[in-house]
């Protein structure tokens, strides 16, 4: 006969064996494509004042987060906006295609050398859009702007930086 | 007649016996007395024990025990088992209402998950959310009464085990109620952080908040409580049942 004790240890033994071999893990959800939080800061060309966009991302016909980049002699390739540090126009108009010829530091592909940036499609001009830091909505063309830092939400400025591509000498 | 005659003739017999036949008859039955009590097995002296015994087997001395038993003796183990027996069902009931009480985060937690998969959230869905969540909270506060409830039946016992139950308990609900502050924090984010509209519906938000980035932070805490802290806990409980 099983006694009350008995169902007590029984009762325990199980916990301690759901505690070691059933440990419940979440769910690892994936990551929606331009989630990542970017702030951006704009050098004008007209003014040289430089203007702090937050949560930037691209009003375009191509994308929201991303731009269209050719580097290193490679075919162009969507590039996320996370994965950008700096462009910096070489160029002050975008040509008949409407890219811009540029000095860039991707991150991801790792990468510091020259490439193209679609900045405009026909007649639309690609512009950044975000918030200023009181909360009001701004947006611009991105061929107002010399120079673009890109920065992610949480990634520290001393994070080793990119390995120059052989491309870029 | 004849009866009377017997009678008669047995009282002459006796009266005719001279007094020399009976000191001879007496000294007779003396002697027959003594040799019967010298024939007769020696018992030995009797000890304490057994001079106690005796003194117990009496008939009066037995009711007296008899009573003390029942009237005393009886109600006081009855009582004692059955405190112990409602002490054990009170700790069960506590160990089911913590088990209640620690998977209600896990109910949080997964609620909000299909979320994670938006990068903002429009008011109606904010307020279905904070729907949801509400219900799933009030049912942990209830919980989370009975446990505090319950768990006085352990602070009977004044030992360590007892004290530690009481101090994990404390400690599981602080961190509970820091992974649900999280959850919560993440849902106004997600509402009040604006990406793709053109203004935030809240007097402030953060603008450096990441949906994903601060979800995987929430699952991190999650787990950590669901498993290690709840089963910390659990088994402190059910370790004082089996020590009842």
């Amino acid at each position: 006969m099983i006694k009350n004790s008995d169902y007590q240890n029984i009762l325990f033994i199980t916990l301690l064996i759901l505690s070691i071999n059933a440990n419940a893990n979440g769910i690892n959800p994936p990551r929606p494509s331009g989630s990542e939080t970017v702030h951006a800061s704009c050098q004008y060309r007209d003014t040289d004042t430089t203007i702090k966009v937050e949560r930037v991302r691209v009003r375009s016909s191509v994308s929201k987060t991303a731009l269209y980049i050719s580097f290193a002699g490679l075919p162009q390739k969507l590039v996320q906006l996370s994965d950008i540090d700096l462009i910096r126009m070489l160029q002050p108009e975008p040509d008949a295609n409407g890219y811009v010829y540029v000095e860039l530091h991707l991150n991801s592909p790792s990468y510091i050398g020259n490439g193209y940036v679609l900045i405009s499609f026909g007649d639309q001009e690609f512009e950044l859009i975000g918030f200023t830091k009181d909360r009001t909505r701004i947006s611009f063309p991105i061929t107002r702007c010399k120079e673009i830092d890109f920065k992610q939400s949480g990634r520290s400025d001393n994070l080793p930086y990119l390995l120059p591509s052989p491309a870029a000498h | 007649m004849l009866d009377q005659e017997s009678k008669s003739s047995n009282s002459k017999g006796i009266d005719e016996l001279t007094k020399n036949e009976r000191d001879r008859i007496r000294a007779e039955m003396r002697y027959a007395h003594l040799v019967a009590q010298e024939a007769r097995p020696q018992t030995p002296p009797k000890t304490i024990i057994e001079k106690f015994l005796g003194f117990l087997s009496n008939g009066f001395i037995l009711l007296i025990v008899g009573s003390l038993i029942t009237s005393v003796l009886v109600p006081e183990f009855q009582r004692s088992y059955d405190q112990r027996k409602q002490q054990l069902s009170l700790m069960q009931d506590c160990l089911t209402q913590f088990l209640t009480y620690s998977n209600s985060i896990w109910s949080e937690y997964y609620t909000v998950l299909p979320l994670t998969q938006k990068l903002e959230i429009e008011q109606d869905e904010y307020l279905e959310y904070i729907k949801k969540i509400s219900e799933i909270k009030l049912k942990r506060y209830n919980a989370f009464a009975k446990v505090i409830a319950l768990s006085v039946v352990f602070e009977g016992n004044n030992d360590s085990v007892s004290t530690g139950i009481s101090k994990a308990l404390k400690q599981y609900a602080i961190n509970l109620n820091s992974a649900s502050t999280q959850i919560d924090r993440w849902l106004t984010g997600l509402y009040c952080t604006p990406t793709e509209r053109a203004l935030s519906p809240c007097a402030s938000y953060d603008p450096d908040f990441d949906a994903y980035h601060e979800h995987l932070k929430i699952k991190q805490t999650v787990v950590n409580l669901g498993n290690t802290g709840a089963d910390n806990v659990a088994a402190m409980i059910v370790n004082q049942i089996n020590h009842l």
